[in-house]
C-alpha cells in the first residue's frame, strides 16, 4: 500500500484538486467493492454500497486523521456500510419470508451466481457471523495484518486473532459438511 | 487433543507470522501429533481455497458513478472565497483580459492612494476648522474703520447717583457713529429705554459686557433692555442726517418712570 501517495492525494483533494480524489477511486474501488462483495454476497447492491462508501469518505475527508492509513479509513467504512445493510436486508428478508414473498424475477444475486465461480466457499462465507467473516474477508481477500484489522475494526489485536482462528475453524468445518 | 498453544501456532503458520523458532517447534508437534497435523492442513487447505477466489471487476460505470455523486465543489477554493476576492473578479472581469492583471493591480494601488489622500486631507481640514472655533463668549468691543478712533469725541456724560441706580452714560461722536456706553448697578430690575427719532438716527449695534443673557428689544423708535445688578452695555447708532439728533434716556422702576434725560449724539459741522 503507497500510503505516501494516498496521504498526498488527499492533500491535493482538500485543496480543491478533484482529480486526486478520481485516483482514490480508481485505486480503491475494485478492492471496496469486493470487500463489499464477499460482505454482502449482492453484486448490484455491493456497486451502490461502494458508491456509498466513496461518497461518505469524500463528505468526511477533511476529518480524515493522516496518522492513521487512508485505506484502513476507508475499509473501515466500507465494513460498516456493509454491516448496515446486513442489518436492513435482515429485516426485510424477515417481512418477505412472514408474507410469503417469492419474486420469479431474476435477482442481482442470480447474475452474481453466473459470476462468481467460488460459489460454494461464498456461501459457507454467508453462513459464518459477520464478526467472523468480516476477519476472514480481511485477512485471505486483503492480506491485511492483525493490526490493520485490528485498527478497521477497532478492536484489539488478541481480539482479531481470536476471531480469526474461530472463523477458519467455523469455515472448515461448513465446507467439509458441504463436501468441499 | 491438540494444546491451545498448538491451536494458535497452527493459524498463525497458516498466516505466515511465526518465527523460524515458533515454526520449528510447531513442525516438531505435528510430527508428534497426527491429529494436530490433520488440523493444520484441513487449516491451510482453506486458507489455500480463499486464496484461489478471484477478485470481481466491478461494472465500468461504478467510478463514473461515484465521482459523479460526489459534490467535487465541496473543497474548491472557489466555494471559500472571501467578498474582497470576489470584488477583483468582478473588477478583472470588467477589463479586457489581456491587460486585465496589469491594470487591476494598479487601480487598486491608485484607488488605495485616493482613499489615503481624502482620509488625510479631510483630518487636516477638520483640524482647521477646529482651530478657528475660538470661544468668544469672553470677547467684546466695537468695529470700526482703521484710524477713526482717535476721532471719537465725548459729547455728552451723565451721571446716575440714586437709591435705586447707580451708574453713568457716556455718549461718544464721529464722523456718522453715536457710542453710547452704559454703566449701571440696580438693586432690582429696571427697565432703559433710548427713544430717538429714527428719520435722524438709526440701531447699529449692541453689546452687554458681562457674560448674561441679552435682553434687548427694540422697536422703530425706542430701543429698551432690562436690567438688574451691574452691567455694562455698548450701544451704536448712526447718523442719518447732518442735523443735530437729541435722543432721550429713560428709566422705569416697577413700570413706572423713574429718570428721564435727553442726551446728545453729537453736533454736525455743519
Amino acid at each position: 500500500m503507497s500510503e505516501d501517495k494516498d496521504f498526498v492525494s488527499v492533500r491535493e483533494c482538500l485543496r480543491g484538486r478533484s482529480e486526486a480524489f478520481e485516483m482514490l477511486v480508481e485505486k480503491y474501488q475494485t478492492t471496496i467493492f469486493n470487500v463489499v462483495l464477499r460482505m454482502t454476497d449482492h453484486y448490484e447492491e455491493s456497486e451502490d454500497i461502494t458508491q456509498t462508501v466513496f461518497v461518505k469518505a469524500f463528505q468526511k475527508l477533511d476529518t480524515f486523521n493522516p496518522q492513521y492509513k487512508f485505506f484502513s479509513w476507508l475499509y473501515r467504512i466500507a465494513v460498516n456500510e456493509s454491516l448496515n445493510f446486513l442489518k436492513q436486508r435482515k429485516h426485510l428478508v424477515e417481512l418477505d419470508e412472514s408474507l410469503n414473498l417469492i419474486s420469479n424475477e431474476k435477482t442481482p444475486e442470480d447474475q452474481y451466481d453466473i459470476l462468481e465461480t467460488s460459489r460454494d466457499i461464498q456461501q459457507a462465507l454467508m453462513d459464518l457471523k459477520t464478526q467472523y467473516r468480516t476477519v476472514i474477508i480481511l485477512k485471505h481477500f486483503q492480506n491485511l495484518s492483525y493490526r490493520e484489522i485490528s485498527h478497521i475494526l477497532g478492536v484489539k489485536e488478541k481480539t482479531v486473532k481470536s476471531r480469526l482462528f474461530t472463523a477458519r475453524q467455523q469455515l472448515k468445518n461448513i465446507l467439509l459438511q458441504k463436501g468441499i | 487433543m491438540i494444546e491451545e498453544e498448538y491451536i494458535d501456532l497452527i493459524n498463525k503458520e497458516i498466516d505466515g507470522v511465526n518465527s523460524p523458532k515458533k515454526s520449528a517447534k510447531l513442525k516438531q508437534y505435528l510430527a508428534e501429533n497426527p491429529e494436530a497435523k490433520n488440523l493444520y492442513h484441513e487449516l491451510l487447505t482453506v486458507s489455500n481455497m480463499l486464496k484461489e477466489i478471484e477478485t470481481i471487476e466491478p461494472s465500468d460505470t461504478l467510478k463514473k458513478r461515484v465521482l459523479n455523486s460526489n459534490p467535487m465543489e465541496k473543497y474548491r477554493p472557489e466555494e471559500k472565497k472571501y467578498a474582497f476576492l470576489r470584488t477583483r473578479d468582478f473588477l478583472r472581469s470588467l477589463i479586457p483580459s489581456p491587460i486585465s492583471r496589469f491594470n487591476v493591480k494598479y487601480a487598486f494601488a491608485f484607488s488605495a492612494g485616493l482613499i489615503l489622500g481624502i482620509t488625510i486631507l479631510s483630518i487636516f481640514i477638520d483640524g482647521l476648522y477646529k482651530k478657528s472655533e475660538l470661544d468668544i463668549s469672553d470677547l467684546y468691543g466695537t468695529m470700526m474703520l482703521y484710524g477713526t478712533s482717535e476721532d471719537f469725541e465725548p459729547v455728552d456724560h451723565i451721571e446716575l447717583n440714586f437709591d435705586e441706580v447707580v451708574g453713568e452714560i457716556n455718549v461718544k461722536y464721529s464722523t456718522d457713529i453715536v457710542l453710547v456706553e452704559l454703566t449701571i448697578e440696580t438693586q432690582h430690575e429696571i427697565e432703559i429705554v433710548f427713544e430717538f427719532d429714527d428719520s435722524d438716527i438709526g440701531f447699529s449695534g449692541f453689546t452687554r459686557l458681562n457674560n448674561e443673557e441679552n435682553n434687548l428689544r427694540m422697536g422703530k423708535n425706542y430701543l429698551k433692555l432690562s436690567n438688574i445688578g451691574n452691567n455694562r452695555y455698548i450701544i451704536v447708532f448712526h447718523d442719518k442726517t447732518d442735523s443735530v439728533t437729541p435722543m432721550n434716556f429713560k428709566i422705569f422702576s416697577t413700570g413706572d418712570l423713574f429718570y428721564e434725560k435727553a442726551i446728545s449724539t453729537g453736533k454736525k459741522s455743519g
